[in-house]
Parts: C-alpha cells; sequence; structure tokens
C-alpha cells in the first residue's frame, strides 16, 4: 500500500474503527435493552411457566428425547460426530453417575431439559444479549444474535446447551419433516431447550383471538416431551395460578430442585420418592 | 515488458475477483425465497392438518396424530382418543417419519440386474413385477410342487396376514413361517394348551397391586410398554419387581430386581408356586380340573422349594419367600411374560400364577383375546381344504412355526427343496440366530422376492422386489389385541412418496392372475373390501365403526367370542419343568451366558435406520456404535475398561464391540444389544445376532438366552 | 506505480468487465416469477369482493391462505369478464389441481408473523402492509410486503406491541 506516516493514519483507522464498535455495540444493546425491559400490560397477568418431572413415573424409555428432536428440528448427528462429541439433545435422560454433579436425581439417569431459571447463570454472561430471561419465566436463546462464542455453555452449571459443531444434516438430505414453526439453526449457534415456546405462543395467542382465557387442564402436555410421555411424567402448567396442576405438585413434599444451593430457582422440577 | 503484462493481468484479476467476491452476498441461511423444505407437489401453500392413523413400528397398535404441513409429515404424536396409549407415544414412534422420509426408500418395483448383492436393479412396472412372480408360482403350482414356495413373515396379525395365510393355504404350501417378535410363538403356543385361546396376552396394569415382570421386554422394546407405561400415568402404582439377568434404566422404577441366570426365569417361578401351594395361599380351584395338575403339584413340592430354588439360581430363600408374601398381600398380581422370556417353562409357570393370584380376563388379572381368524370364517366355503404335505419345520399347526428349522431344511433339501422364497417385513440373515446359515440357505433358493419398503439385507439379496409402502402411506384397519377391545384406522397422512404398492394389494392382485382356486379364495377386488370382510369376521356390531373412526381414529370393538372371566385352565403341563435346557457353547471355552436384549430403537425386518434411536444412549450412555454389557466385577477380572474394543466370540461367531461397565447386570452375564446401526452395509459380520446360537428349548422355539461367549480385550 | 497500472486500459477494461459480471450476479434482489395464469385484485375488489373471501385466514390463523380452486369455482363456474385466461381457472378445477400460485411474500424462516395477531387483534387493515394490493391488476411477481426488523419493530412500538425476541423469533 502507499506510504503513510505511522502517527496519523493509525489514529484516524483507531477512531473509525471505535466509532464502528461503539455504534454496533449500541445498537445491539439497545435492541437486547428493549427485549428485557418490557413493562408488560398491568391488566394482562404474565403466566409464569413451570414444569414438573415426576421420577417415579419416568420410565427414562426416552420418549421425551425424541419427541424434541422431532418438534424441534435437530437434525441427527451422525456415526462420525456421535463419537466425538455429543449429538445435540434438548432434553436427555443424563446419568448422574456419569456426570457426577446433578445428585439431587438420585442414583438413576433422568430426563433434563434446560431449567429455565429465574436467575439464569448462561444470561449474565452473553456478550450479545442473545440470551435473555423473557417475562414469562423462558430463558431465551435468539439464534440469529448468537455468536458462538460458548459462554453460556460453560457458564449453565447444568450443561444443557448444546453448541452446533455443523451445519444440520438430514438423512439423505431430504428435510421434508423439518417442522415449520421452529427456526433451523445454522453452524455456530448455541442452542437450547425453549419449552416448546412456539406452542405456548400459538395457544396464548388462540387464547387473546378468543377471548378465553388459557386453561390449564388444556396445556398440561403442551411441550413436546409432555406430549410424548406414555406414562404422562411431565406436567406443564402456569406457576403463578396456585389452582394449576404444576403448582399444586411444586407444593408437593416430593418436589426438588436440582443443584438448589446455587439458588439459580429453576422453574423446571422434579418430583423424587414413591407418591 | 511482457513479464509486467501478465503480472498486471494476474493482479487485475485477482483485484476484480475480490470486488466480485466481496460484492455478492453471503450464504445467507433465511433466504425468503428460498425455503429449507419444498412443498409437496400440488398442494396448495399454507394447507395444515392432523391425521389420525396408527403405528405400524411393532404390534401394539398405538393411535397417532400426524401433522400434516404443506403437504408434508412434520410430526408425527399420540392420539388422545387411542385407550392403547392415550395420547402418549414411545421413542420409536415419534421417529416414524425418518422411515417415511428415509433415502434407502426402495422406488418402485425392482428386478435384479447382475449378481445377487452387487444392488443393481432394472425399475419395472407393477404389472411386470408381478408377472414374474405369478410366472415363477404357477410353474411351481402346476408340477405339484407347490410347497417349493415358503413365505417367512414377520407379521403375525392383521388383514394382510390373514391374506398370506389364505393364499398359501389355497396354493397348496404349508410353508408359511412366521416369526414375529422373537419368542412370540412359544408364549402363543402355551397359551393356547393352557386356556384355549392363542395369541400374545395383553395385562390389566391398572388394577393390579404387583406386577412382577420377567425379563424386560415390558421395559423396552416389548408393545407391552405402552400399557405398562400407560398404567404408570394413572394414580394407582403398583409395586414392580424384576427377574431379569440385566436392568435397562428403567431400573429406576422397580422396587426390587431378582439378578439371576438367563433362562432361571422358571426357577423363581416354580418356587413361588411352591410357597402358594405349601401355605394354601390361593384359591386352587381354578386349576383343579387342567390336566397335568397332578404332576405339577408333585414336581414342583419335590424340587422347587425355596431353599432349592436359592441353590439353583443364587437368590436367597428368604427372599422368595417374602416375594411370595408381597404378590399374595398385593393382590391381584400379574406375572408378564411376554415375547421376551422365551422360555416354555417359565410361560406356563407364570400362567398358572397368574390365573392365582389374579385371574384371567378379569380385572387386574391376564387379558386373552379371542383368536384372530386366520381364514375369515370357518363357515366360508372358500376355506381350502387341510393341507396333506409336510411343512418345511415339521411342526402340525400353520401357526406353530418353527423358524430355527429352516435354514437347515433348506440347505439339505429336506423334506423337498425350496424355489421360491417370499420375505414379508422379514430379515432373517439379519436378526435371526444363525444368520450365517440363513445368509446361506437364501444363497441357494433360485428365487427370492421381498416386500421390504426399505433396502435391507432382504432386498440386496433377492431377485425381485415388490416394495411395500411404510404404514403411513396405506390404508388398513388395525385390531390391536391385547386386551384392549378396539380397532383403529390407519391410513395415509400425505400421497405416496414411492411407487410402493400395499402388500395385501399385491396378494389379491397375484391370487387373480394366478386364477384357479387360489383366485376363488380371495374374491375381494381391493385390499379395503378385504379389510372390511376381515372386520365383519372379528365382530358383529360394525355399523357405527367407520363413523367412529373417522371422528377419533380408533372405536371400540365388539368381538365375536368375546373371552370373558375364564373359569380356570385346561392344561398345565407346559408349567411341569422339563429338563434344563443345555446352553450352547463349552462352559469351560466360553465362561459367560449372552443375555440378548433389544431396546426401543430395534425393529424386526430391516427398519432399524433410525438416526435419532441410534442416537440414544442405551443403558450405559453409548449411542451408535454396538456395545456389550458386562459386570463391574468381570471388568476388573479381565481387566477391560469401560469404553474398550472387545471381541465377543461364541460358537457362532464373532463381533467386535465396545465393552460397557454396567452397574445392574448380573456376574457371569454379558448384555447383548441387538441391532445394527446406520444404513443398510451388507456386511452383517459385525451384527451382534450373528453371536447367537440356535438353540430350541422343550418347546422347539428359540431360546435365545442359552448361548455362551466368551470376550478379549482387543489391542 | 500501482496509480499508473491501475488505469492501463487492457488491465482496467478486463477488472471493469470483471466486477460487472460480478455485480450482474449479485442476488440481493428478489428475482420476478411468472404466476401460473393473470390474477386482478383490482378486478375482483371492483366485484365488491373482500379480502377474506379469497384469503380466509388472515383474520384468524398466522397465514393468510390462498383460495382453493373450488372457492375460486363458486363464482368462475360459468365464465366471467372476458380475460382470456380465466377459462383456465375451469381447466384447473376439472384437473383436480390446485392452481399453482408462486408465494413470493414470504417470512424468513426465523421469523413468526401472523395474520390473525395483526388483523384482529392490533386491527390492522390488509392495505397497512400490502399497500396498492386493491389496484393490483396483475398478480404479484415480486413481494410487496418486504419490512426490515426495524421496520417491524418501528411499527411494534409506536402501536404498543411487544418487541420482546421471543414475540417474533422462532
Amino acid at each position: 500500500m502507499s506510504k503513510r506516516s505511522t502517527g496519523q493514519t493509525t489514529r484516524r483507522e483507531a477512531l473509525f474503527l471505535g466509532a464502528s464498535a461503539a455504534f454496533a455495540v449500541a445498537k445491539g444493546s439497545a435492541r437486547a435493552a428493549e427485549a428485557k425491559s418490557e413493562s408488560p400490560d398491568p391488566k394482562v397477568k404474565t403466566p409464569q411457566w413451570s414444569l414438573a418431572i415426576d421420577l417415579d413415573r419416568c420410565l427414562r424409555c426416552q420418549a421425551c428425547v425424541v419427541a424434541c428432536a422431532a418438534e424441534n428440528n435437530i437434525a441427527p448427528a451422525g456415526p462420525q460426530l456421535s463419537q466425538t462429541m455429543r449429538p445435540i439433545h434438548w432434553m436427555e435422560v443424563l446419568d448422574p453417575q456419569a456426570r457426577g454433579r446433578l445428585w439431587e436425581l438420585g442414583p438413576w439417569p433422568a430426563p433434563v431439559p434446560c431449567m429455565h431459571c429465574e436467575r439464569p447463570e448462561c444470561v449474565k454472561v452473553c456478550p450479545v444479549g442473545a440470551c435473555h430471561r423473557a417475562d414469562d419465566g423462558i430463558v431465551v436463546q435468539v439464534w440469529d444474535r448468537c455468536i458462538g462464542c460458548r459462554a453460556c455453555m460453560v457458564a449453565c452449571p447444568y450443561g444443557r446447551r448444546s453448541y452446533n459443531w455443523t451445519a444440520p444434516a438430514w438423512p439423505g438430505g431430504d428435510a421434508s419433516a423439518v417442522n415449520p414453526d421452529v427456526a433451523i439453526r445454522p453452524v455456530g449457534v448455541v442452542e437450547k431447550c425453549t419449552l416448546c415456546q412456539h406452542r405456548i405462543r400459538a395457544v396464548t395467542e388462540r387464547a387473546r383471538l378468543d377471548e378465553e382465557p388459557v386453561q390449564d387442564e388444556k396445556i398440561l402436555r403442551l411441550p413436546a416431551c409432555a406430549a410424548a410421555c406414555p406414562s404422562r411424567a411431565i406436567t406443564f402448567g402456569d406457576g403463578s395460578d396456585p389452582e394449576s396442576a404444576v403448582s399444586k405438585l411444586a407444593r408437593s413434599a416430593r418436589a426438588v430442585y436440582l443443584l438448589a444451593h446455587l439458588e439459580t430457582h429453576p422453574r423446571v422440577f422434579y418430583l423424587r420418592g414413591k407418591r | 515488458m511482457a513479464d509486467l503484462g501478465r503480472r498486471r493481468f494476474l493482479a487485475g484479476t485477482g483485484l476484480a475477483a475480490g470486488l466480485v467476491a466481496g460484492c455478492r452476498p453471503g450464504r445467507d441461511p433465511y433466504t425468503p425465497e428460498k425455503p429449507p423444505v419444498p412443498r409437496a407437489p400440488g398442494v396448495r401453500p399454507g394447507t395444515e392438518s392432523q391425521v389420525l392413523s396408527t403405528c405400524g413400528l411393532c404390534d401394539a397398535g398405538c393411535g397417532i396424530r400426524v401433522r400434516v404441513v404443506d403437504g408434508r409429515a412434520v410430526k408425527v404424536e399420540g392420539n388422545p382418543a387411542s385407550p392403547v396409549n392415550r395420547g402418549g407415544l414411545c421413542a420409536r414412534g415419534l421417529a416414524g417419519l425418518e422411515l417415511l422420509y428415509h433415502p434407502d426408500r426402495v422406488r418402485g418395483p425392482m428386478l435384479r440386474r447382475g449378481e445377487r448383492g452387487a444392488n443393481q436393479w432394472e425399475s419395472i412396472t407393477w404389472d411386470a413385477a408381478l408377472g414374474v412372480l405369478r410366472e415363477r408360482v404357477s410353474k411351481l403350482q402346476a408340477a405339484g410342487q407347490a410347497s417349493g414356495v415358503l413365505l417367512v413373515d414377520g407379521e403375525s396379525r392383521g388383514t394382510t396376514h390373514a391374506l398370506w395365510t389364505r393364499f398359501m393355504a389355497a396354493l397348496g404350501s404349508p410353508n408359511h413361517v412366521g416369526h414375529g417378535a422373537t419368542g412370540r410363538a412359544a408364549v402363543a403356543e402355551t397359551l393356547r394348551t393352557m386356556t384355549g385361546r392363542a395369541g400374545v396376552p395383553g395385562y390389566d396394569f391398572e388394577g393390579a397391586g404387583c406386577v412382577l415382570l420377567i425379563g424386560t421386554g415390558a421395559l423396552e422394546s416389548s408393545p407391552q410398554a405402552i400399557h405398562l407405561a400407560r398404567a404408570l400415568g394413572g394414580t394407582a402404582r403398583p409395586r414392580l419387581v424384576c427377574v431379569a439377568p440385566r436392568l435397562p434404566r428403567a431400573a429406576a422404577l422397580m422396587d426390587d430386581w431378582f439378578a439371576v441366570e438367563p433362562g432361571r426365569a422358571s426357577a423363581v417361578l416354580l418356587g413361588l408356586l411352591h410357597v402358594l401351594f405349601r401355605d394354601h395361599l390361593s384359591d386352587e380351584s381354578v386349576i383343579e380340573k387342567a390336566r397335568g395338575v397332578g404332576e405339577l403339584r408333585a414336581a414342583v413340592m419335590a424340587s422347587y422349594s425355596p431353599a432349592q430354588v436359592a441353590a439353583l439360581v443364587g437368590v436367597t430363600a428368604a427372599r422368595l419367600e417374602t416375594l411370595a408374601g408381597e404378590l399374595v398381600a398385593s393382590r391381584p398380581s400379574i406375572v408378564v411374560v411376554d415375547e421376551e422370556s422365551k422360555d416354555a417353562t417359565a410361560t406356563g409357570a407364570a400362567v398358572v400364577l397368574n390365573a392365582l393370584l389374579s385371574g384371567l380376563g378379569v380385572p387386574g388379572g391376564m387379558l386373552l383375546d379371542p383368536d384372530e381368524p386366520a381364514v375369515f370364517s370357518p363357515a366360508d366355503e372358500r376355506q381350502p381344504a387341510a393341507l396333506e404335505a409336510r411343512a418345511l419345520d415339521g411342526r402340525a399347526r400353520a401357526e406353530d412355526s418353527r423358524i430355527l428349522a429352516i435354514p437347515d431344511a433348506i440347505l439339505a433339501d429336506k423334506p423337498y427343496p425350496v424355489e421360491v422364497m417370499l420375505l414379508h417385513y422379514s430379515n432373517p440373515a439379519f436378526s435371526k440366530p444363525s444368520g450365517k446359515q440363513w445368509a446361506r440357505a437364501i444363497a441357494k433358493v433360485p428365487f427370492v422376492a421381498s416386500f421390504s419398503p426399505i433396502l435391507d439385507e432382504s432386498v440386496a439379496w433377492a431377485d425381485l422386489v415388490l416394495p411395500d409402502q411404510t404404514y403411513l402411506e396405506r390404508w388398513d384397519l388395525v385390531a390391536p389385541a391385547r386386551g384392549t377391545g378396539v380397532v383403529s384406522l390407519r391410513q395415509p397422512v400425505v400421497a405416496p412418496l414411492t411407487n410402493g404398492m400395499q402388500t395385501g394389494e399385491v396378494i389379491l392382485r397375484l391370487a387373480a392372475a394366478l386364477g384357479g382356486k387360489v383366485a376363488a379364495a380371495l374374491p375381494w377386488k381391493t385390499y379395503r373390501e378385504a379389510a372390511v370382510a376381515h372386520l365383519e369376521a372379528l365382530s358383529d356390531q360394525t355399523e357405527d365403526v367407520f363413523d367412529h373412526l373417522d371422528e377419533k381414529g380408533v372405536c371400540k370393538l365388539a368381538r365375536k367370542d368375546a373371552v370373558d372371566a375364564m373359569d380356570g385352565l385346561t392344561d398345565v403341563r407346559p408349567a411341569i419343568p422339563a429338563t434344563a435346557a443345555a446352553t450352547v457353547g463349552d462352559p469351560v471355552q466360553f465362561p459367560f451366558v449372552l443375555c440378548p436384549f433389544r431396546d426401543r430403537g430395534y425393529a424386526e425386518g430391516g427398519f432399524r435406520q433410525f438416526p435419532w434411536l441410534a442416537e440414544l444412549p442405551g443403558a450405559t450412555g453409548d449411542p451408535w456404535p454396538g456395545y456389550v454389557e458386562i459386570a463391574p466385577q468381570d471388568a476388573r477380572k479381565i481387566p477391560v475398561e469401560d469404553g474398550a474394543w472387545v471381541a465377543v466370540s461364541s460358537s457362532a461367531g464373532r463381533v467386535e464391540l465396545r465393552a460397557r461397565i454396567h452397574p445392574h447386570i448380573r456376574p457371569g452375564v454379558l448384555g447383548l444389544r441387538l441391532g445394527g446401526w446406520g444404513r443398510w452395509v451388507g456386511d452383517l459380520d459385525g451384527v451382534p445376532a450373528r453371536l447367537l446360537g440356535a438353540l430350541a428349548d422343550s418347546s422347539g422355539h428359540w431360546l435365545a438366552w442359552g448361548t455362551r461367549a466368551k470376550i478379549e480385550r482387543l489391542g | 506505480m500501482l496509480v499508473r497500472r491501475l488505469v492501463d486500459t487492457r488491465f482496467f477494461a478486463w477488472s471493469l468487465a470483471l466486477v460487472l459480471v460480478g455485480m450482474g450476479s449479485c442476488r440481493r434482489q428478489p428475482v420476478p416469477v411468472k404466476q401460473p395464469m393473470a390474477l386482478s385484485h383490482k378486478r375482483h375488489m371492483e366485484a365488491d369482493m373482500k379480502c377474506i373471501t379469497c384469503h380466509p385466514g388472515a383474520e384468524d390463523e398466522v397465514l393468510a391462505q390462498f383460495p382453493a380452486v373450488a372457492d375460486c369455482m363458486d363464482c368462475h363456474h360459468k365464465a366471467r369478464g372476458e380475460h382470456p385466461d380465466e377459462p383456465r381457472v375451469r381447466w384447473f378445477a376439472e384437473q383436480k389441481q390446485e392452481i399453482p400460485w408462486i408465494r413470493v411474500d414470504r417470512i424468513p424462516g426465523h421469523v413468526y408473523f401472523s395474520h390473525a395477531a395483526h388483523v384482529t387483534l392490533a386491527k390492522m387493515k390488509c392495505e397497512d402492509c400490502h399497500q396498492g394490493i386493491s389496484q393490483a391488476t396483475r398478480p404479484l411477481a415480486l413481494p410487496d410486503v418486504h419490512p426490515t426488523m426495524d421496520d417491524c419493530m418501528r411499527c411494534h412500538r409506536e402501536r404498543g406491541a411487544s418487541n420482546q425476541c421471543k414475540t417474533c423469533h422462532k
């Protein structure tokens, strides 16, 4: 390139780069702030979604795992990739002995989705605001904003976040069975359980259109995992409604929260011990 | 200057290329003009529907509801209206779309070009394909050698099965060999002897106080699993005890586990009977009038006291006494013997225990269904006369096929050579013991035809392929049995993706083409007609059935000859302990006993290519590669670390697998996960089933728990 | 030296040619499509039809939908107007084929847009977004609605609708 005097041009360049970066960050965080600081309509009470998993009904059959993969367009990893790292499973039946830390589950494996913590560690570390907590309690991961730094994966004490090391590939390249309600994540983003947020949105929108409240009996099995479970071990509902099934389960003596000492206050809890 | 000109040109091109590359937009995964998935042709965009149907990946017959968007099936879920699964669905059913959209689907009828196994095919029309098959079969028929037609049939119920039965009988061949899930034939036969009703039983888990599981089928891949799960989803929670060499992850729900050697479950059951007889703990009038009751009592009292059983199986006498007490105190109690238990004595003892502890056909007990009419109506004048020819496997009744005997019979041409082999939902070289023998037998048969809709070994080694449609593309009426008392609709959820034809339809067309007796025996013009006729043979009350089916997908069906509460057993001789079956293999050379099992991802007949299922970790957390489970003590002795590659050998073969230390397996036992993962390979040497020897128990059926093996570290 | 090279005629001509080719192959703009037959929204509006007659999902569903050919036949079972393409409606219906309209207003795969939420809950009119559609004499060859995320968020802000990420992102 042409000669330039060292001092001047670098300063100009530095100013230009600094201004662009500041602009980008400001724009990004403005959007993120907007997303977070919604003041909800005081007339409408926002439901606080919660999920209960009854370990005395769960046969560990992994129907929930496959239902989640089918609902959320999680492509199979294939034999090669499965050997080097675990295939992506938002809902996974984890072996507590192998992992050693989810000790509240007891000695047996159990299905573990994202905990949707009230005080999420992942949100604290996301540099771009891709991960934040919505007003209804769901910890949202915005795929398009994620830059793939994986800090959230390190931060999550439950280890329930997965990274797209490769672009999703369906067997034979046939993506016909893709669910149009869930975006396909590209390579390089972190993904995790959304509590089937698309299904929740459809139900709440329908309720607003019909001008009727959402009925607890109709949403007991709303997420794909809960709908598929052959022994009805998974229950979903509004934790802020004291009469909902999931609230009653939360008040049960059998209710237990994973890694309670970390005070993440998960919205997903377990029922342990014989019923 | 010439040099500078070239350099300039290259520099300029590089600069321009850089500009062009910078100008072009990067790959945008979200290009609005191109959605990730094309719409099915001819479908109006934005159309969405929920189609009710019935799963076909096992014979539980769970109702499903498939969401179809733009002509593509995007999600399979359970049908809440079905009493079988009540809206839930197992992992296999949920992965059904992987079969529908599998890249290895056979696109249409094919005729082999080149060598068998070379996978070179010529696409032909259905008329041509039927013509080829018709020619082969009618030649044999004309020569009076119709017995040379062998049909290996993986289905054991339903209208297609009934059509096959009728077809083969009218043709004059006794060789309609079933295999179904391993051990099904043993269970069905034993039940027929003891109760007069064949078929695999159901159980009223919802009403039971204690459930004793023999083997782990009802926790893993057996159709029974959905019934047990459904019961656990209710308010009651029965006590669950398992008698098996190993436990799957569902061990979390077991209240107790009796870790017995493979094949020893019968000893435990007879020990329980001993306690019941000794202390008069149950109402024995249900077995008083049965044949063999005196012998049974004598044998049980003499040799199966808790102390004697303790010596046999390594379970303490006290535990056995406690278990007997629990079963009695929690009545009604059920002993579950389904396809996985395989041992005729265990099945017999279990039926006697069920009769004593709960009852047959009563709440909380064993549920039996009326026989499925294989030939539609006993009084049907079109029913072919009884066959005189001897069957290849030497059995007397059509339902009692002994699949173990087939490969040797083919290879020895005894009692006569097999000229035509038809494989329907059957891939025996992959899934049956003596897989190598099967491969040799198939190679010997001059003409092999497969009906498989997906590429597998049965297709690879066939001469003619007449692909079925998958269960998501065809119409049928399904009666799930196991005491469910319903009929369930199966209908296409999408337009057929291939030029396949429902096998039931193929049978009817073949029969019409053959003419004569065969055409007369199958007079229905379409499969739908035949299925409706079958339904009318099952029940007298079919008027509103179709309305209900349209609305809910499932309908209660009042079966003819419904089995109400049974007064008692007719025959208890199957429960009398036979001499213990020897295991296959020298105990010194092969110190371990194999315990084969099938987890949720396994399915018979080649439907193994479900990546979602292959990636589910098994009890030991290992997806995809084949593995063998070993107890921690045994692993320390060899020594072998968790995850190390080992060679497992039996007298039947040698397979390389990963060793997995399993916390809940009896020492001396190796848990062998059956299956082969991934797309078909054609090389079956790595398939775990190769290790299994063809051992028959006293009933002549396959006793898969009898093969011994050894294990060696590799490398 | 480089400056002299850059304006060298041959060099410059080659580079310019390559750059123009590159720009020409740039696909940022959507490509106009050819719809299977003629359709005049204007003509249909003049016949006093409402948008939801043909696009029934607009008030209550996520997608507004295209009309099924059976619905077109409600009026077009006999000849209407003099356009030479008009008999093709009956041809499609006879063949039991849906008219293969090509959808040009497509939402990116990661965005959730519900017509019901905008038309019924937000009480918007069709022409608030589909500007000028009632005057269109030809079927759409290019998208007539193509907001950026900023456009969506601005309108949401103005009308007090939620701007949470999860409202629109799938």
